[in-house]
């Protein structure tokens, strides 16, 4: 159990049966009167933000989180299926939980794994991704301008902007956290 | 290595302490000394003393002054550290100065022309921009209204009332003027006589500049047998939350006895020279902080 004034940036606590992490923290008071922890803090489950002020005696729970090394199995069409390579247990996410990678997320890749309770909240991949390009027409170079880009669509389905070298069937590393091409890659 | 801004403050901070000083001795007030341990801090329920071997820090000098009060000292003050255990933030350090002054034969408004006074010399002494001379009065009534929309008929709890006030009230206030707020609830006031025309409503003041709370003041309770009962009050309200209860203060009931209507204020010396740097954090104008 935490108290209020225990609080700070990045402590992940449970309110209402949902995890928040504590995104902000401001102490006040006036003079004679009481303690008032001002926490900003964001639902890990809607992304949303919520400010509240606290007492210093009232309590929190940690948040019941736990983060496992999981392999991407299959997608049945709504649901994102992870195994744990050590149990072989398979565990079930939805897909809004998958929403912001899913065009980097390819079967049999490992990634970080995040538990509220039984339930997996957030998947993480590496910051950079192989993947192989499936489709992409040969580059024009009309005039000598540099960086002439092309579109290139992945395995995943997914289409990216690439340097007119790249070619049909080769890899590229896609930066995961903005989307964007990196390199070429072996 | 100090820092070239650091060096700054604490020359500032020192010419602003001497200021203080200079001030109060050309008003004929006397510098005093009171004890920072002490075996009976006055029960507050939202202020706590930390434990110094079987004794407790002071967390503010006013049982000491105010028993000099009754022992015929009749112009007071004094800058001493006090300290308040868990005050820590960008407003707060557990051990910070303040800076306590009282008068004989006077009320919670003669305060306000002190303040007045003190400021103004102060701004004569260092170079400052930041401090106001323009005053607005308003009592806790009216910015009540002004900034929450509803009257305060009925006062909420101490925390509602508390929360009301750092959120609502405080980063509403006019800037660029130095602001009191009067007439806070008794209720909250123990140590404040109530007024006359209204007896749920204290002779109590706080000087806000720029939103921040620099000073708080009172026409002091002089009746014995309501300041015995509010000390107890507030002994039992915090048995009830479970804090450590002080013994009884002994020495401070007994002056009652003799003490002369007065009037105190404290003021933070910290938040005074955070406002004249223009420092946002009370650390940047410590010598020493906790963090």
């Amino acid at each position: 159990m935490y108290d209020a004034s225990n609080l700070k940036k990045g402590l992940k606590i449970q309110i209402d049966n949902e995890p928040y992490v504590v995104t902000g923290f401001d102490f006040s008071k006036p003079g004679k009167g009481q303690a008032i922890y001002k926490v900003r803090m964001r639902n890990m489950l809607t992304g949303s933000n919520f400010d509240k002020s606290y007492r210093s005696n009232d309590k929190f729970h940690p948040a019941d989180l736990m983060s496992k090394k999981m392999d991407y199995l299959y997608c049945d069409g709504n649901n994102y299926c992870f195994m744990d390579p050590e149990s072989y247990e398979n565990h079930l996410a939805d897909e809004n939980v998958i929403a912001d990678i899913k065009n980097f997320l390819l079967e049999n890749t490992t990634v970080d794994v995040l538990f509220f309770g039984e339930r997996i909240i957030e998947v993480t991949l590496p910051m950079l991704v192989k993947l192989k390009v499936t489709k992409s027409d040969p580059g024009v170079r009309g005039d000598t301008a540099t960086n002439v880009t092309k579109p290139a669509t992945l395995e995943t389905g997914y289409t990216v902007q690439v340097p007119i070298f790249i070619e049909e069937g080769e890899y590229i590393k896609v930066d995961t956290r903005t989307g964007a091409y990196v390199e070429r890659a072996k | 290595m100090l820092s070239k801004q650091k060096i700054n403050t604490l020359k500032t901070r020192a010419k602003i302490i001497s200021a203080v000083r200079f001030f109060f001795e050309s008003e004929n007030f006397i510098e005093v000394e009171t004890p920072i341990r002490t075996p009976a801090p006055l029960a507050e329920q939202n202020i706590d003393a930390l434990k110094c071997g079987e004794l407790y820090l002071a967390t503010s000098p006013e049982p000491y002054m105010k028993q000099l009060l009754a022992g015929g000292l009749n112009k007071i003050f004094q800058i001493t550290k006090c300290f308040r255990n868990g005050e820590i933030g960008e407003r707060h350090n557990i051990e910070f100065s303040m800076l306590e002054w009282y008068r004989k034969d006077a009320d919670y408004l003669n305060l306000i022309d002190d303040v007045k006074n003190l400021l103004d010399f102060i701004c004569d002494k260092v170079d400052c921009s930041k401090i106001f001379s323009d005053f607005e009065i308003i009592s806790l009534d009216d910015a009540w209204k002004k900034f929450t929309g509803t009257p305060l008929d009925d006062i909420p709890d101490g925390f509602e009332f508390d929360k009301t006030m750092v959120e609502k009230i405080e980063p509403d206030l006019p800037v660029n003027k130095t602001v009191v707020i009067s007439d806070f609830p008794a209720v909250f006031s123990p140590m404040c006589k109530q007024k006359n025309d209204n007896p749920f409503r204290a002779e109590r003041l706080e000087i806000y500049i720029n939103g921040v709370e620099l000073a708080n003041g009172c026409t002091e309770q002089i009746d014995k047998k309501l300041q015995i009962k509010r000390l107890r009050d507030e002994q039992l309200e915090r048995k009830k939350m479970g804090k450590d209860v002080y013994p009884w203060p002994d020495k401070f009931v007994d002056s009652l006895d003799n003490m002369p209507p007065s009037a105190g204020m404290a003021l933070g010396i910290d938040r005074l020279i955070m406002i004249l740097c223009n420092a946002d954090k009370i650390e940047d104008v410590l010598t020493f902080s906790e963090l």
